[in-house]
């Protein structure tokens, strides 16, 4: 009877196992399938906007009214076929097949370089300088962007979460109204205009207590490992603080939020009745219940990290991918914004993925599902 | 209020009294009463450290002596964009511009004070004239003869030196091309910053990228089009010689982008020392293996000298980094006088101005260049930090802005109409108010500081009455009560394209604005960002324009006036579409003249009639305002590009971190 229970439930394990993986490769399916029509859909958009990348680069190289940027005009167009019909920009674009005049002999090109575009995970190069990839100035821009986000978003959800969960338990009390109004306020403040803010109090017009100027010091060269992890501490603290109070107000009145909802339910009810100790209801029974408005957050987290904030970055002068993004736009850099826009939504489709799976391992019905 | 503070407020104001007066005798003389009004007059004096607080006049006009110089130290100068490369052929932007001025050098230099060519790595050039004969050649070609060409009644005398000159009757001759022939002689002991020597093979080869059109060199290569030929005499003598003359020919060619042969030539006999795991690559893949015209053109674009850049100047590029490129002095220049002062030199991008102006009272940068008029007079160098550590000046760059009309419109079409328009801009009120009285306002598409730039022609007023009769005149007067002159049963109704962001634009809009609607005319102002501006004014397909110009020192006004460019899809940059056969003759002459002082006159007869026909409502050449460390001596405003020389800058001798001795 035993044996024979254990073979139905491990013959009902494998059948759940296949239709796991058939659910699972059908979900990939429909991310692949989303990301495509994203690619699709940013591509016509960007293309659909006015604006010309060629007269950019062409004025990029002088503004004195004279004749000669208009041979350079017409090379750029030539080699990035912005004189081709949109589909056939769009395949070159995609790839593998370079359509390019040098690209596959296929298709009438010279057969310099057959294969490139995306499904070769070749972004392609930017306008301005041909001689730099996309990809590896995504990567230089991303390993100043991440870091800050990342610390950014630790911090505002290590705060936020304790915050939001002793607002709910204080519901009403002056400590209560005073942090929720304290929150609105934060959350209404523009990030930019706090940027410009704390610029003034703690640079050099002000108190001079911080640096404002990007990630190092003018003589980074010189400082030694400690002083040196002091200096990027110093450096990244109002950048990071300016990123983290925004984001720490949406999260602390989502939890609060979550929170009042939570201790107000049968269960949180039914364990105090059992006479269990306050903390334990609190964080055992009452947030593991209200966590899941957080865990649906945790979808924007990872596009957060590779987006940044470009007016952060700016005022701050820090080279992350946000501003590149901006500045790709501003320039029409057609190849910088696809990239940009493509990687921020590849994270967010696996930032919902992890959220999926975490909303299943905090909840055993959805996992039973 | 403390001492300090009154003596620079003091300072402030005595400086903006002295621009004032300037400005305004520079823009209220009488053409009649001053027959050389051509020159451009002073309008910051090019004295080292004019503006520094402590070198400021006193009770008696005397300034204090300038400090002694010292060697060494750094600065930290602020730019608003990161080059995409320094090689000059490429890439012509500003910035790059600007850093090969410490980096790099040329065949010949430019005065900065006066603007005139002057040896640099060529220490001697020779000018001369083709006088091509009827006869031909064996090979069918005209005669050519070489040399400089004078009249003599009815006959040319071409004498070269060294040998008899030589007699051509007038009937002899098919046609004489003026200053077609230059011959440069290098200096000897010029060597790029790697060691190699400089000689005639590295101009030869620089001057032939430009035959090779799969060099990305499209901006440049028209100034080359009129190269004939180009000889290596010997080692260190070259020859150009060009198809026909033109006015610019001497001055594209001492310009040339000079690229080390040894690193860019596939074929010179030491590349393969620089660079042997290219030619080991294309020899394995093909032992025959010769470069061709495309493999030399993409080694050229994607050379990494392109950003790691070996030049010839003062200074060597020493680190390229996200936020900044840096340069250290290099004790190989050939002209160690002039060499610099300063051992480090770093170009910091920072695009946001607010935070640059904050990097400048930190310390992090050391001059910024472009202080905006709320800084310069507004409570940011006023501060306490500011004056303890900066001091500002201001100077006069070659830029203006102006509103451009689409003549291709009716409403524009007619000359009346326009020059009404451009008298209902309240100059006076927007210099005085919004410039603080530090703009010039110009009249002619040539830079201020050229000799091509006419300042006998006397700027229109701000004049609604005369407006108004001119208007009326041209038949547009209210007539259904709207409050909207009309015409044809159309209202006097525009658009005027700004781009997002200047405030400049938007501020002068605005008041322009104001002062047509008290006229009965509306213009809406729309704001486009750069890219669609610029796609807009492409295609024509605006009302009309504000923007702005940085010419180069002589316009050759073709690209801005001549009709071949007026319609849209053509290219150029007549974006009014302005058409005038007898402007187009005065260009074609004055591009063909070589003798500077009749070419002169026909730009400055050229900018009469333009201005006369008002396509542009011509408005102001700022000031450019800077603000630069205290610490900082040697600078100078001067009148040519980049206006400022870092190599002249130094610390007064004492400073920590100096020495006496240039040698390190």
């Amino acid at each position: 009877m035993i044996q024979a229970s254990t073979q139905r439930s491990v013959g009902v394990s494998l059948e759940g196992s296949g239709r796991a993986r058939r659910g699972w490769l059908a979900s990939l399916a429909t991310r692949v399938a989303v990301l495509f029509g994203v690619s699709v859909l940013v591509f016509c958009v960007l293309h659909a906007a006015p604006g010309d990348p060629s007269l950019s680069v062409g004025l990029a190289i002088g503004e004195d009214g004279r004749v000669v940027g208009d041979a350079a005009r017409a090379r750029f167009r030539a080699e990035h076929l912005l004189d081709a019909p949109l589909w056939r920009q769009y395949f070159h674009y995609l790839g593998p097949f370079d359509l390019s005049p040098r690209g596959h002999p296929w298709f009438g090109g010279s057969g310099e370089r057959d294969f490139g575009g995306l499904l070769c995970l070749d972004f392609g190069r930017e306008f301005q300088r041909p001689d730099v990839a996309v990809a590896d100035e995504l990567a230089r821009r991303l390993a100043v962007t991440v870091p800050l986000t990342l610390v950014a978003i630790l911090l505002a959800y290590g705060l936020a979460v304790p915050l939001g969960v002793a607002c709910a338990r204080r519901r009403g009390s002056f400590f209560d109204r005073a942090t929720s109004t304290l929150l609105l306020a934060l959350f209404s403040v523009p990030a930019y205009w706090a940027a410009l803010v704390a610029m003034v109090i703690f640079g050099a017009r002000g108190l001079g207590w911080l640096p404002m100027l990007g990630l190092h010091d003018k003589n980074a060269a010189e400082l030694g490992p400690w002083a040196s992890a002091v200096d990027l501490g110093r450096h990244a603290l109002l950048p990071v603080a300016v990123m983290t109070y925004g984001a720490l107000a949406y999260v602390a009145r989502q939890t609060r939020a979550a929170m009042v909802e939570a201790l107000e339910s049968d269960c949180v009810r039914a364990a105090r009745s059992r006479g269990l100790e306050e903390r334990r209801v609190v964080w055992r029974h009452a947030f593991s219940n209200a966590v899941f408005p957080l865990l649906t957050l945790v979808g924007s987290v990872l596009p957060a990290l590779v987006g940044g904030s470009v007016l952060v970055e700016s005022i701050f002068e820090l080279p992350g991918v946000g501003r590149y993004a901006y500045e790709g736009f501003l320039q029409r850099d057609y190849n910088v914004v696809m990239a940009t826009t493509l990687v921020s939504a590849a994270l967010t489709l696996v930032g919902l993925w992890v959220s999926d799976v975490l909303y299943a391992w905090f909840d055993p019905r959805l996992r039973r599902a | 209020m403390s001492f300090r503070s009154l003596a620079a407020l003091a300072c402030c104001a005595a400086l903006a009294v002295h621009s004032l007066a300037e400005i305004a005798r520079a823009t209220t003389q009488d053409p009649a009463a001053k027959p050389a009004a051509s020159a451009a007059p002073t309008l910051v004096p090019v004295d080292p450290d004019y503006f520094h607080p402590d070198h400021q006049p006193d009770a008696d006009g005397r300034r204090a002596p300038l400090p002694q110089p010292s060697f060494g130290g750094r600065v930290i100068v602020r730019i608003d964009a990161l080059p995409p490369s320094l090689n000059f052929a490429l890439d012509g932007s500003a910035v790059t511009r600007r850093m090969l001025y410490e980096l790099h050098e040329t065949l010949l230099g430019t005065d900065w004070e006066t603007g005139e060519l002057v040896p640099d790595v060529a220490d001697k050039w020779e000018v001369e004239d083709t006088l091509i004969l009827q006869r031909v050649d064996a090979a069918g070609a005209p005669v050519r003869l070489v040399g400089e060409v004078s009249r003599d009644g009815e006959d040319y005398i071409v004498r070269r030196t060294a040998s008899t000159p030589t007699r051509v009757p007038k009937a002899d001759v098919r046609a004489l091309e003026r200053a077609t022939v230059v011959t440069f002689h290098l200096r000897r002991d010029v060597h790029w910053q790697d060691g190699e020597p400089f000689d005639a093979s590295d101009v030869v080869f620089s001057a032939s990228i430009y035959a090779n059109p799969r060099v990305r060199c499209d901006n440049k290569r028209p100034n080359f089009d009129n190269v004939r030929s180009l000889e290596k005499l010997d080692a260190y003598t070259v020859r150009f010689t060009l198809e026909r003359a033109d006015f610019q020919g001497l001055g594209k060619l001492a310009d040339l982008c000079l690229l080390p042969a040894h690193r860019y030539d596939l074929s010179d006999p030491d590349h393969a020392r620089f660079d042997p795991d290219y030619v080991r690559a294309k020899q394995a893949a093909n032992p025959k293996w010769k470069p061709s015209a495309d493999e030399q053109g993409d080694y050229i674009n994607d050379h990494p000298c392109n950003r790691k850049w070996v030049g010839l100047g003062p200074y060597r590029l020493s680190e390229w980094a996200d936020d900044y490129v840096e340069a250290k002095r290099w004790d190989g220049y050939f002209a160690p006088e002039s060499g610099g002062f300063v051992d480090t030199i770093r170009w910091r991008f920072i695009a946001n101005d607010d935070t640059a102006n904050e990097a400048l009272l930190a310390g992090d940068i050391d001059f910024n260049d472009r202080l905006g008029t709320d800084q310069y007079f507004g409570e940011f160098t006023q501060s306490k930090t500011f004056l303890d550590r900066c001091y500002k000046g201001y100077l006069y760059a070659d830029t203006y802005g102006f509103i451009a009309w689409n003549l291709q419109r009716k409403l524009f079409a007619d000359v009346n109409v326009r020059r009404a328009l451009a008298m209902l801009f309240d100059y006076e009120g927007i210099r005085a108010n919004y410039y603080r009285g530090q703009a010039i306002q110009v009249t002619s598409c040539q830079p201020i500081s050229s000799p091509a730039y006419d300042w006998s022609i006397t700027p229109l007023r701000f004049d609604p009455a005369r407006a108004d009769e001119l208007l009326t005149a041209a038949g547009w007067y209210d007539r259904d009560g709207d409050g909207l002159r009309d015409k044809d049963g159309e209202p006097f109704a525009f658009e005027l394209a700004i781009n997002t962001g200047s405030k400049t634009s938007e501020t002068l809009a605005a008041r322009f604005q104001e002062e047509l609607a008290k006229q009965g005319i509306r213009m809406r102002v729309a704001a486009f960002e750069w890219s669609t501006f610029q796609q807009r004014c492409s295609t024509r397909n605006f009302d009309a324009a504000a923007r702005g110009w940085v010419p180069p020192p002589e316009v050759d006004p073709e690209g801005l006036w001549h009709s071949k460019w007026a319609n849209a899809g053509v290219g150029g940059s007549n974006f009014c579409g302005y058409a005038n056969p007898e402007i187009d003759r005065l260009i074609e002459v004055g591009q063909h003249e070589v003798d500077d002082a009749a070419r002169y006159a026909i730009w400055h007869e050229l900018g009469r009639r333009i201005y006369a026909d008002q396509p542009y409502l011509f408005l102001f050449n700022p000031a450019r305002k800077f603000a630069l460390s205290k610490s900082i001596h040697g600078f100078q405003a001067l009148r040519f590009d980049p206006c400022y020389a870092i190599r002249r800058w130094y610390y007064p001798s004492g400073t920590p971190g100096t020495r006496s001795q240039r040698a390190r």
